[in-house]
């Protein structure tokens, strides 16, 4: 079982997100969607909402989104967010 | 006998001509960084969302999203993006050039164009082509937000079957010395082949309204990324043309000087001769 899985998140216009995390909660179509690391192949559409994701250190991020789109394969999860940025704490 | 004070002043002219072709040249140069830089940053998405795109489209059939549907080419749009501004050397007689060889072979197709730039726009309403619509302000547009705007309208058109196929014209940018005319189909998109050892994906929402809100999604970003590499060919364009008019304007100051020192040199000469031919002539 893997421990981290791989987050990357990009908007249009540059990579906002490159790094390896412990859990991703994101703002799905049918609600909150967590995932962690070994989920399955999942591609989802974004609400407009907060990306928080843990780190490896346990500290959390976030990240505003106003939608976009998600795939999580062989633990890495790519967002494609339509438009975002890094918001605090 | 060139007159001294017309070459002066010529060679004046040049000068500041030369002046302003060299800043230009350096503006462009700038500005072709930071379009390349932009166009750079702008490609992870584009290509996470195509590959997004193929593993939800992956073995569809056409007739499962209006714009994937493939229909006889009765009538054809053509998005072709040109600059606002000359100065910026072949850039869009190129492109024009390029397209009259695409159109003539398309002959027996209705034509519709969607103009960008003020210079596309000038050519083809000159030369009476049926223009459905046109934009300016590629330069001070965010691409992303022009983009959206055209596939938009693009989309429309092909969903409400106005036209049958759409095509994308642009300044393929090859390097800051090259850029070459292309055409890319853009409508219908062409679904993915079916992949070999498909990944067995959750879909939420259900796999066909996930590809109803790609496709557009996708077709846009193909077209931020057409733009933004318009973008970086004008400006690459135009440091050329500018670069070679400053060097022109140079050869020109030396030719012009050559030439007025030489004017100057026979006046010199002239007057001499006259001073002597009056010396001899009072010692006669």
């Amino acid at each position: 079982m893997a421990e981290v899985l791989r987050l990357r998140v990009y908007t249009r216009e540059r990579q906002l997100v490159d790094q390896d995390v412990r859990e991703v909660t994101a703002p799905g179509v049918y609600g909150e969607i967590g995932v962690l690391p070994d989920h399955a192949a999942l591609v989802t559409t974004l609400e407009p909402g907060v990306l928080s994701y843990k780190d490896t250190a346990g500290a959390v991020a976030s990240v505003q989104v106003t939608g976009g789109f998600a795939e999580v394969r062989d633990n890495v999860m790519t967002v494609l967010a339509d438009a975002g940025a890094a918001a605090a704490g | 006998m060139p007159n001294l004070k017309a070459l002066r002043k010529r060679i004046a002219t040049v000068r500041s001509t030369q002046q302003i072709t060299r800043a230009m040249k350096m503006v462009a140069a700038a500005k072709l960084r930071r379009a390349q830089e932009a166009a750079e940053r702008a490609r992870p998405y584009a290509a996470k969302l195509a590959e997004m795109f193929e593993a939800v489209a992956a073995g569809v059939e056409p007739d499962t999203h209006p714009l994937l549907a493939r229909r006889e080419e009765r009538r054809i749009d053509l998005v072709v993006v040109s600059s606002d501004r000359g100065l910026c050397g072949g850039y869009n007689s190129n492109l024009f050039r390029h397209l009259a060889k695409f159109v003539r072979e398309r002959a027996g197709q209705e034509l519709g164009l969607v103009v960008v730039g003020r210079k596309g726009f000038e050519y083809y309403r000159r030369r009476g082509t049926s223009i459905v619509s046109q934009q300016v302000g590629i330069l001070t547009t965010p691409p992303a937000t022009m983009a959206a705007a055209l596939a938009a309208e693009v989309a429309g058109r092909f969903e409400r079957e106005e036209t049958d196929a759409v095509y994308l014209a642009y300044n393929r940018f090859r390097s800051a010395i090259s850029q070459t005319p292309g055409v890319v189909p853009l409508l219908p998109v062409a679904p993915p082949a079916a992949d070999e050892r498909p990944v067995d994906y959750i879909f939420e929402p259900p796999r066909l309204e996930l590809l109803g809100r790609l496709v557009p999604r996708y077709l846009e970003a193909l077209v931020t990324q057409a733009l933004l590499e318009a973008i970086a060919s004008e400006h690459a364009a135009r440091m050329t043309a500018m670069g070679n008019a400053t060097t022109n304007a140079t050869d020109m100051i030396g030719a012009l000087t050559l030439s007025m020192n030489r004017a100057r040199q026979a006046t010199i000469t002239k007057e001499l001769m006259e001073v002597v031919g009056g010396a001899e002539a009072l010692k006669g």
